[in-house]
């Protein structure tokens, strides 16, 4: 890492998204007359420099999962902007569309419903190779080796089948697989959910040891707090399909300001004994984000709340450094 | 110190399968003592849920308990005939799942299934189950009672179902509790809710609480002592802040530099190298020797039981010596 150029890139912005907005419809009762209107992602805005990781973070039904989805356009949004390496990616279509997709994969969050059973890993991991590329089957052969000796696997494996491998064997085919037409970035739904802490461990350094390899950029998608906070740079904590608070990594571990934020980091049993501290908890779910609150989305949850929280919305503002929050207080 | 409420000695439960026998559980030593709450760890496997089923009577098909002595209250559970198993469970000892939307049946209403269990231990009339069903809810802390009795667990939460099979599991006042990961599938805010809730149910209610979970940080937060579970055997217990943050087998050392944590910011997790082994082997001496750095060649035998404090025990060579 030398030269003027190379500093520039590091800087540059290689994912952008702008106010991404993506409604669900649900039809409902007599002769489904009655749409209701699920607000999954409601104006997201984020940027990933090149070779960073954002982690997104939140509870179940945050829209974490389906930013992600819409940033590859494996689901349309309803209304926003997604650039990638400063292609406008929602204007794409066709060929166009397919050689951006070559940049941009996805590992999903279970790796035993994502991987098809009746394939071979020789084929798993070989399929996007024959898709996008004009490879010989004897080159897919030795790339597919290649790439599982890249993820710490064998490459005597290629002839077996899923259901011979282990949850982490298998995430990691998933990744290899990811990894197959040399991609840009990534995006991890929860690639670590569904496996065990040693297993985990594993995992993850192995992805990090990749994005410093091959230089990849991350958009690491999960609940777990403590997780995205090791894994990120910088982390955007999301509640009811917007974000609330968006910094460096540590900042929103040692200085968190939006209320959720704070909530979310006191929830979160914790190893460190030093932070077994007296915690908020919160009363209540997640709303229904079909029939979100008034003013801000957190207020009925929220210890602070005060008379204006219940009618104005508050937006993301810096409070410096690039700590973004979105909270009157 | 008092006589425990549940003494496990060296359990071990066989399954027959076509690949030959699965070696469940491999002797394992547990006590629980009155409103303890003592957290079982470890990974997928490992047999902690097969423990909390055995110590119910509840084996599942194709199991075989081959040998081992569950004591509950000075009494001897295994080989008890399955209708007196049955006054014990739900009445004695209670159980609280995963999932509580399948724990419950969607087809009754809260207030039917809290009911069914107290006639089935605690028959009174309608109007006192009902009375005594509203003060249940009241103790998990759902709101307006008298309307979740006539819900059905589809129209409740995730956080709000397993309040719900907390106050069935407590309907007979339970002396013991075994809740096998409670808060898996539930968000970070509510998990801390009910853990929460759990907390103080120990000290309201007087209830023991087993602990199943794979979480660390949980029972770092809720319990006070913990075993370690690694191949269907304990390999350390003892009271949380000593197992935790004075591990000393190679085992629970591993596992707790494999969890994230805040101050480990930057430095490389370490994985544990190696699979966890199949069950289907027969195991001679201790089941982690072959992932252990410390492995030795006195390993192949069993491990010795090594008590690091009066209350803190680790099955390990290492600390052998200390035994004397």
């Amino acid at each position: 890492m030398n030269g003027i150029g190379d500093t520039d890139r590091a800087r540059e912005t290689q994912v952008e998204v702008k106010n991404l907005v993506k409604h669900f419809v649900q039809r409902g009762g007599f002769l489904r007359r009655n749409p209701r209107i699920v607000r999954a992602v409601d104006g997201v805005s984020l940027k990933i420099e090149h070779k960073k990781t954002l982690g997104l973070v939140g509870e179940s039904g945050c829209g974490k999962t389906t930013i992600g989805r819409c940033i590859l356009r494996l689901i349309e949004p309803t209304s926003g902007e997604v650039y990638f390496q400063g292609t406008d990616v929602l204007g794409l279509s066709g060929r166009r569309l397919r050689r951006v997709r070559r940049d941009m994969q996805m590992v999903f969050q279970n790796p035993f419903s994502s991987l098809d059973p009746r394939m071979s890993v020789l084929s798993i991991v070989g399929e996007p190779l024959q898709t996008h590329t004009s490879l010989s089957h004897s080159d897919v052969r030795d790339r597919v080796v290649e790439l599982l000796e890249q993820v710490g696997m064998s490459g005597e494996h290629i002839y077996r089948y899923p259901h011979e491998f282990s949850g982490g064997q298998l995430q990691r085919i998933a990744v290899a697989r990811a990894l197959a037409l040399n991609p840009r970035f990534l995006v991890l739904d929860e690639p670590t959910a569904a496996l065990d802490v040693s297993v985990q461990a594993q995992v993850i350094a192995q992805l990090m040891e990749l994005q410093r390899e091959l230089e990849l950029t991350y958009l690491f998608i999960s609940h777990n707090l403590t997780l995205v906070h090791y894994v990120s740079d910088t982390i955007a904590v999301t509640y009811l399909g917007k974000i609330i608070e968006y910094a460096e990594a540590d900042q929103i571990f040692d200085n968190p300001l939006h209320p959720y934020t704070q909530a979310l980091l006191s929830a979160t049993p914790s190893l460190d004994r030093a932070l077994r501290q007296q915690r908020v908890i919160l009363s209540g779910g997640v709303p229904d984000p079909a029939n979100p609150p008034p003013g801000c989305v957190f207020h009925p949850r929220c210890p602070r709340a005060t008379e204006q929280c219940t009618k104005v919305e508050p937006h993301l503002v810096d409070v410096g450094g690039g700590h973004l929050v979105s909270c009157h207080l | 110190m008092d006589q425990p409420l549940v003494t496990v000695r060296d359990l071990r439960l066989h399954f027959r399968t076509y690949a030959g026998i699965v070696h469940a559980l491999n002797g394992i030593d547990l006590e629980i003592h009155e409103q303890d709450m003592l957290g079982l760890v470890g990974e997928t496997g490992c047999g902690k849920s097969m423990t909390g089923v055995c110590i119910l009577g509840l084996v599942p098909r194709g199991g075989e308990i081959v040998s081992g002595s569950v004591v509950f209250r000075g009494e001897e559970l295994l080989g008890k005939p399955k209708s007196y198993m049955q006054t014990i469970r739900g009445a004695k000892i209670a159980m609280i799942f995963q999932d509580p939307s399948a724990s419950l049946n969607p087809l009754f209403t809260i207030g039917q299934q809290l009911e069914t269990v107290m006639r089935r231990h605690q028959p009174a009339d309608k109007s006192q189950m009902r009375d005594r069903a509203l003060d249940l809810l009241k103790v998990v802390e759902l709101p307006d009672p008298a309307r979740i009795l006539k819900t059905y667990p589809h129209e409740l939460s995730g956080g709000m179902k397993q309040r719900a099979s907390i106050a069935i599991a407590l309907s007979c006042g339970a002396d013991l509790l075994i809740a096998d990961e409670p808060t898996t599938d539930l968000d970070v805010t509510v998990q801390a809710q009910i853990l929460d809730l759990l907390r103080r149910l120990r000290e309201t209610q007087g209830v023991a609480i087993l602990m199943i979970t794979h979480d660390l940080a949980v029972v770092a937060e809720t319990c006070q002592r913990v075993a370690v579970l690694y191949a269907g055997q304990v390999v350390e217990s003892g009271p949380v802040d000593e197992v935790l943050f004075e591990a000393k087998h190679p085992y629970t050392r591993a596992l707790l530099q494999a969890s994230p944590k805040r101050s480990s910011r930057g430095q490389p997790l370490q994985a544990i190298p190696g699979t966890v082994p199949s069950g289907l082997q027969v195991l001679e001496g201790c089941a982690f020797s072959p992932r252990c750095p410390h492995a030795m060649e006195v390993c192949v035998q069993p491990p010795p039981r090594a008590s690091v404090t009066a209350a803190h025990a680790v099955y390990c060579y290492l600390y052998a010596d200390s035994e004397e």
